[in-house]
């Protein structure tokens, strides 16, 4: 599993303008996790299974979400929320992307009060690769 | 059989509702209950207009919505209705429409989706 922290920073939109910089993921084997903004939420994409985990790791009232669109020709996008307070269980969401060398999804953490707010914390976009490379 | 039923129903439907996308939803253990829907959309609202309804099933329409800024999605329903008539489901005024589509209640089944 080899990452690669973002090149197609465009596809997704959540970032600041001009605020995007190349983050350095933490991963260990499938898992490629954002580091950013380490003391709000932990986000991680993990290969095997193709999960995504998001853990709230701040008492604010806020849920923690990953945002990710897949790179695998789908063209699907969505969103996995850890809704349910802070230093508890993470959230995992599971999915089915893909497989191919090439593909990968694009993923970017935040905080937002309620399913509509605003994003906050918002991470470095990063890479996790659907297949191991 | 039911593709067949499904064509004619629809293309009777077209004609009736100029242009407007027409469905038929079969319930699956009963033909004879199958219902017609024709539907439309309207900005952020999804319109179901149930035309049969032979067994009175309850049915509404659905629309998936989807929050773009932050990929968001929901689901919201219209109003139940047990024949025929319309049913009006609508997204948030921050989402925009996903999905749309109708459900049909089929006792012992639950609630069964149909995609428009």
């Amino acid at each position: 599993m080899r990452i690669r922290p973002l090149s197609a920073v465009a596809a997704l939109t959540i970032a600041a303008a001009g605020t995007l910089l190349a983050g350095t993921p933490a991963s260990a084997a499938s898992k490629t996790c954002a580091v950013d903004q380490g003391s709000v939420y932990d986000v991680c994409f993990d290969a095997d299974g193709d999960k995504f985990i998001v853990n709230d790791l701040r008492k604010d009232g806020m849920r923690a979400v990953v945002k990710w669109k897949a790179m695998d020709g789908s063209g699907r996008v969505g969103q996995c929320a850890d809704t349910d307070g802070a230093f508890n269980a993470a959230k995992v969401c599971d999915y089915d992307f893909k497989e191919g060398p090439q593909n990968y999804v694009l993923f970017t953490g935040f905080i937002q009060d309620g399913p509509r707010g605003a994003a906050q914390f918002i991470s470095y976009t990063y890479t996790g690769y659907i297949s191991a490379k | 059989m039911r593709l067949k039923q499904r064509i004619v129903v629809g293309a009777v439907s077209v004609l009736a509702f100029s242009g407007l996308p027409v469905f038929v939803a079969g319930a699956q253990a009963d033909p004879s209950c199958t219902v017609s829907v024709s539907g439309s959309t309207s900005g952020k609202s999804y319109t179901v207009n149930f035309t049969k309804n032979p067994c009175g099933r309850k049915v509404r329409a659905y629309v998936g919505c989807i929050y773009t800024d932050t990929f968001y999605r929901s689901t919201k329903y219209g109003k139940t209705i047990s024949g025929t008539g319309t049913s009006k489901a609508t997204c948030d005024s921050r989402d925009v429409i996903e999905k749309r589509g109708h459900q049909v209640y089929v006792p012992g089944q639950g609630w069964t989706t149909y995609p428009h």
